[in-house]
């Protein structure tokens, strides 16, 4: 059961590299590792990620997916799709899926997602790190994409123990169906609940910088855009903004 | 085109004997060679249909698994080649700032990790299944790779 086992500090240097830990220890199926403050907090690349102490949800989830590790661009999307459900129904917050699996609320982003895989004792584990934000309610101004919190959207406090639960909950019932229905359900689900396909978008591989249209998600979970001259091509890799969201637009923040 | 399909077709084709397969199907044709002996490749070719658009994507995948060496394909030396499991971006240390997991002339065990590839913001580790000495790195770092793709060779003791 996702966060049944559970260990929980007040300071780490990040979750993820902690779960890992204990994956490779054998830790079981779903154990939580959870933090107040995380002095190296981490996105992709790298990225400085920043949280207040005893603020946010900060937690990463041991895991061992029986589905191979080709089919893991499921896992990635049923991240998103977990804490889009969660906002919704504990909170009533209308969430907005980024590809892979940022959320966004009104163009702001509200939680992010990083996931790292490889083999221990038990075989293959993905490791699900989410950082959510529940009661931050000033932000750094480093941050090119605009945040927000669970009590800036609902202008009261929540109880990040309450989060806890029910991202548990939530991303359990996610991951079961990825397990038992496959990545092409999840991706259904996906779909659903982003508003990025069919609009412009802003794609940034390396240095380079272009303008897309994001088509579609396939069951592997690449995306499918369109260039300006109406080419085609899918994406498994680098940063997607819609041109919606945020007004400066054009990553993630500046770290 | 269907990423997804064109992996099951060059899956396929690496798990079977057939040296060549042609596909027409909805207005596309894929063809997907391969070049047995000192090439060892394998090549696909996508074309749309009708043939009056002359543009047309070109798509090298190279060899899987048992593909020799180039380096070592002069002498006996047994070799084993660390190819990539998924499409992603390929990483040769865990950050950014951070050493390589492992260079040309080092030798590593069975099961240590070589790199990262990253697909749909999921960081995979990978492991090479047998232990030698690293003879050669075939991909750069931070370039996509593509499925089954080479990306180090080893020197087997």
């Amino acid at each position: 059961m996702f966060g049944k086992t559970r260990q929980h500090f007040d300071t780490l240097e990040s979750t993820n590299p902690t779960a890992r830990g204990l994956a490779l220890e054998g830790a079981p199926h779903g154990a939580a590792v959870t933090a107040d403050y995380q002095s190296g907090g981490r996105g992709r690349s790298d990225r400085v990620w920043h949280s207040p102490r005893g603020e946010n949800l900060l937690v990463s989830y041991v895991t061992y997916p029986a589905r191979p590790m080709e089919e893991w661009g499921g896992l990635s999307l049923l991240a998103g799709v977990a804490i889009h459900d969660v906002l919704h129904e504990e909170f009533s917050i209308d969430g907005d899926l980024k590809w892979p699996n940022d959320v966004l609320v009104g163009g702001r982003k509200i939680a992010g997602v990083l996931i790292e895989g490889g083999r221990s004792v038990l075989g293959a584990y993905a490791v699900i790190g989410i950082g959510l934000n529940v009661n931050q309610r000033v932000f750094d101004a480093q941050y090119v994409l605009p945040a927000t919190s669970i009590a800036l959207e609902c202008g009261r406090d929540a109880d990040r123990e309450a989060v806890f639960e029910a991202m548990s909950k939530r991303l359990e019932r996610c991951f079961v169906r990825w397990t038992e229905r496959g990545s092409a359900a999840i991706a259904a689900a996906w779909r659903s609940r982003t508003t990025m396909l069919g609009r412009p978008a802003s794609v940034r591989n390396g240095a380079e910088m272009e303008t897309v249209t994001a088509l579609d998600i396939g069951a592997d979970g690449g995306l499918l855009v369109e260039d300006s001259l109406g080419r085609r091509r899918t994406l498994f890799a680098g940063d997607v903004i819609p041109r919606t969201a945020g007004e400066r637009g054009n990553g993630e923040h500046e770290a | 085109m269907d990423l997804q399909y064109l992996r099951k077709l060059l899956k396929l084709v690496n798990e079977t004997n057939v040296d060549e397969i042609e596909i027409e199907e909805g207005g596309t044709r894929i063809r997907v060679t391969r070049a047995r002996a000192a090439a060892a490749s394998q090549h696909v070719m996508y074309a749309p249909m009708p043939e009056a658009h002359p543009a047309h994507a070109h798509i090298t995948a190279p060899a899987t698994t048992e593909a020799p060496a180039p380096a070592a394909a002069a002498d006996d030396t047994k070799t084993f080649t660390v190819t990539s499991p998924i499409v992603g971006t390929f990483y040769r240390a865990p950050a950014p700032d951070a050493e390589s997991y492992v260079q040309v002339g080092q030798t590593i065990a069975a099961g240590s990790t070589v790199c990262i590839i990253e697909a749909m913001k999921i960081m995979n580790e990978i492991e090479s299944d047998r232990g030698g000495k690293v003879i050669r790195i075939l991909a750069e770092n931070g370039q996509p790779v593509e499925y089954n793709q080479p990306l180090f060779v080893l020197e087997i003791a």
